[in-house]
């Protein structure tokens, strides 16, 4: 039962976890806002991964069809982000329901181009990503 | 992808592999999750590209008003002209 406990607690906190749960200081933030730092996490990840693998790439040390497809991917992310920000900027500013929705829908989108870039760049023990 | 969570407040679904990755970053702002992303750290080490939590500056209380700011310039336009991902002979 305690371990029962013990990982359902890990699990929700881990869940909780992914967009911040957003508390600080005890003072519970906007979710609005918490979706804002998701969508300028996620962007983080794409430019730095997309950085990060130049230099192998220029190498030859990643297949040049690797390199290509996280090169499509980023490019395909750089329109759904600006879409993404467009319906959170509409959202912040108190938006409809449709708002909402679009702006998570945007983002769900980016995660997963910025899950498929990094998962493919982590194949190749890419590391990197300072700007 | 198969494994996805979903964010019980935003509502917002990612890639359980994603959410490992972006943990650590959420963790620098979000200090009360401390205790959750120390657990998850060892699993997202491997995933995390490590510099991105030294860049990621977010502040811990956000206004929606500095939220609009910091997108609108983050914005792809922004971002930058990365070098070519063609090998170099």
């Amino acid at each position: 039962m305690k371990r029962f406990v013990t990982l359902t607690l890990l699990c929700g906190l881990s869940i909780c976890g992914l967009s911040a749960c957003a508390t600080t200081a005890g003072k519970a933030e906007a979710p609005v806002v918490t979706a804002g730092k998701s969508l300028l996490a996620l962007k983080e990840i794409i430019v730095g991964t997309r950085e990060a693998i130049t230099v192998p790439c220029q190498q030859g040390i990643i297949p040049v069809d690797a390199c290509r497809q996280m090169d499509d991917w980023y490019n395909q992310s750089k329109t759904v982000y600006d879409a993404a920000v467009d319906a959170e900027i509409l959202a912040l500013r108190g938006g409809s329901e449709t708002d909402l929705r679009t702006a998570g829908e945007k983002q769900a989108q980016l995660a997963q181009l910025a899950s498929q870039i990094a998962a493919l760049a982590l194949r190749y023990h890419v590391q990197g990503g300072v700007k | 992808m198969s494994d996805l969570v979903t964010d019980i407040q935003t509502g917002v679904t990612v890639s359980a592999s994603l959410a490992e990755a972006v943990a650590p970053i959420v963790a620098i702002y979000n200090p009360g999750a401390g205790a959750a992303m120390q657990l998850l750290a060892p699993v997202a080490e491997q995933f995390i590209l490590r510099g991105v939590q030294l860049v990621v500056d977010f502040k811990k209380d956000m206004s929606a008003d500095d939220m609009i700011k910091a997108l609108e310039a983050s914005k792809s336009p922004n971002w930058g002209t990365p070098g070519s991902v063609e090998k170099v002979v």
